[in-house]
């Protein structure tokens, strides 16, 4: 349950995500955007463990693209279960994230 | 540190004082019970040395009422015991003491002891400060969730605008909602309704809430469709919320005539749309990102365009109604409300039916956000022309005769529509309350023939098939965006006739014309053209006259016209 943040190399991070992303992620995620300051990061978020997510998950993720450039963010989110993939592209982030 | 020693024999006492002045300790005496309750009470000591047994009050009664004095307070109280009475030490306990010495007296067993206990009560006085600060933020935050609400409903007036036809079930998870429903009708007749759903519960939900209200309203009240509404709604959130805040929402826009609806679903669940049978006919997907995230040359407004026979359900819920979950932890999810409508029985669901069938489910389980049902029962025979709202405007009717011409050419047609643009300048200068829907149908009808037809070419044969009708709304748009000539003129007037003041609609566009004959139909034959649009403009204008070629028309509309 939980983030956990690894440095892939100099330009990307893996986000590995677990249990349910909600809410009570939201200090972890601010620490981790606020460590990763450098423009043109890369960022692979692994949610294979993602059981749930709720409307704070999306707005972290916004937050993300946010700081990682906006329409020229290079964000993937991975490993989805299909009710997540589902929920996300409710939301129409699969025109804003790469999701497989 | 400061320390009372409550002890009946002046030796006991004199041995404890001795001991405890090396150790730094400041000592207090007392002689008695009632003494010591006394000594507590004038110098607040830090911790409490009690012997038992000792005249006017004895230990234990003297422990229970310093205990109650010190309220939530942690004063540590030892008792001063001998090894063999273990009777007397459970019962000490009892009434409050917190540990026990026995005599005789080794003094570095003491200081422990002592050291020990006040290690506790600091530790149990800032637990009690922090438990205060809480306390205090949670009353803060109380107070400030009650403003939040007071500007919530005062900004969505609590429900007081909710068009008949439209029945709710809303359950916020906390004091308010995060999910917003507003219902209007249009200056034509038709209605829009929205349900919103903020991230969050409380104050951020308030704050969107205002700007979002305040521009449903009134761009309803002027005539904009809802495809002109999100984008005015993106705009605004997008500036106003932080960039992790946002509004998923549904909004469907139903004609004057009940004969389709215009649906745009950003990050709701499935708009779902019922037969008279309380059978599925449509489910619209959300095909939008939420409100207040992308930037406004990047949001999409396309609406999908529905047929409707004037009898179906229209339902619209927030995403808590799938998250609920039932004691398997299993969610409700889309799939559980979309068979909410998959019934063979034949039996009409009703919105009670579909609230019973979630809690059912939700049973022992859990419920963790706003939940918002939305049904809307589109009635035919509701008086469109209930949507007058000549409430609180007092200015008078302007009682002389004016003209107003205006052109549009092919470049102003793909981007505005002057109809809603017109009528508010007309009902800025003239008021026509009472006659602005009429009006509105008339002017739009003419409008949306000229362009339709007259510019365009459609072919309104289309529209009598549900796949004609979607074809038919998106050779409009591919149509207009390669418009390059071509204009429209609408003229409006006011003049004095024989029999009162009239206004005079007339709109030309530069077309090839049309066989208007086709188009003087009663009313209930509907079918072709422009469903009932024009027929329901004869019925509403004292005259209306097309040119031979059918590229203009003109029609009167009486001022004294009964409301």
């Amino acid at each position: 349950m939980g983030i956990n943040v690894v440095r892939v190399n100099e330009n990307e991070i893996a986000i590995i995500i677990s249990g349910r992303f909600d809410f009570s992620m939201n200090n972890d995620f601010r620490k981790i955007l606020s460590e990763s300051n450098e423009t043109g990061q890369k960022y692979s978020i692994d949610m294979g463990a993602v059981e749930d997510l709720d409307s704070a998950a999306l707005g972290m993720l916004l937050l993300l693209r946010e700081k990682a450039g906006g329409d020229t963010a290079n964000i993937k989110i991975r490993k989805c279960r299909p009710d997540i993939v589902e929920m996300l592209k409710m939301a129409n982030f699969h025109t804003m994230f790469d999701i497989s | 540190m400061k320390i009372l020693i409550a002890e009946d024999s002046s030796l006991s006492r004199s041995v404890l004082s001795s001991i405890l002045e090396k150790f730094d300790f400041v000592v207090i005496e007392a002689v008695d019970g009632k003494d010591a309750v006394d000594k507590y009470i004038e110098f607040d000591p830090d911790i409490i040395l009690m012997d038992l047994m000792m005249p006017v009050m004895n230990g234990y009664n003297a422990t229970k009422k310093i205990k109650e004095l010190a309220g939530e307070k942690f004063i540590p109280i030892i008792v001063l015991t001998s090894m063999s009475e273990t009777d007397s030490l459970v019962k000490s306990i009892e009434y409050g003491a917190d540990d026990y010495l026995n005599k005789p007296y080794n003094a570095d067993a003491i200081n422990a002891k002592i050291l020990a206990l006040l290690r506790i009560k600091e530790l149990h006085d800032t637990l009690n400060s922090n438990k205060k600060k809480l306390e205090h933020l949670n009353e803060q935050a109380a107070a400030e969730l009650l403003v939040a609400e007071h500007i919530y409903d005062s900004v969505l007036e609590k429900g007081e605008r909710i068009l008949p036809q439209v029945r709710q079930y809303m359950r916020p998870v906390t004091n308010f909602n995060g999910d917003i429903l507003m219902t209007a009708y249009t200056p034509s007749g038709g209605f829009n309704v929205m349900l919103g759903d903020f991230t969050g519960h409380g104050l951020s939900a308030a704050i969107g809430a205002i700007p979002a209200a305040e521009t449903f309203y009134r761009m309803t009240e002027r005539g904009f469709s809802i495809g002109d509404i999100v984008v005015e709604l993106n705009t605004k959130l997008k500036t106003i919320l932080p960039s992790n805040m946002f509004c998923a929402a549904s909004l469907i826009e139903v004609d004057q005539e009940r004969t389709t609806v215009s649906v745009w679903n950003g990050s709701n669940p499935d708009v779902v749309i019922t037969d008279n049978k309380g059978k599925m006919i449509n489910r619209i997907a959300s095909s939008h990102t939420a409100l207040g995230i992308v930037s406004p040359e990047k949001f999409d407004r396309k609406v999908d365009i529905f047929s409707l026979n004037g009898d179906e359900h229209i339902y619209m819920c927030s995403d808590g109604f799938l998250d609920a979950r039932n004691s398997e932890n299993v969610k409700f999810g889309m799939s559980g409300y979309i068979n909410l409508f998959s019934d063979d029985t034949g039996s009409n669901v009703e919105l009670n039916d579909i609230i019973d069938r979630l809690f059912s489910f939700a049973e022992n389980g859990e419920i963790n956000d706003d939940i918002s049902v939305i049904e809307i029962c589109v009635d035919k025979d509701i008086d469109i022309w209930n949507a007058d709202d000549s409430e609180g405007r007092d200015n008078k009717r302007l009682e002389s005769e004016w003209v107003l011409n205006l052109s549009f050419d092919a470049a102003a047609l793909k981007e505005i529509n002057p109809v809603p643009l017109l009528l508010n300048f007309v009902n800025g200068i003239n008021a026509i309350s009472g006659h602005k829907e009429r009006i509105y149908t008339t002017l739009s009808e003419f409008f949306t023939n000229s362009l339709e037809h007259g510019l365009l070419g459609l072919d309104s044969s289309l529209k009598e098939s549900a796949a004609g009708f979607q074809e038919y709304f998106s050779q409009k748009e591919s149509r207009l965006a390669e418009l390059q000539e071509g204009s429209i003129s609408l003229n409006l007037s006011q003049k004095m006739s024989e029999t009162g003041w009239q206004i005079i609609i007339e709109v030309i566009d530069s077309g090839k014309g049309f066989d208007h004959k086709e188009e003087t139909l009663t009313l209930g034959d509907n079918v072709g053209y422009a469903g009932r649009g024009i027929p329901l403009v004869y019925k509403i204008c004292e005259s209306v006259e097309y040119n031979d070629v059918g590229n203009a028309v003109k029609a009167v509309y009486p001022l004294n016209t009964p409301l």
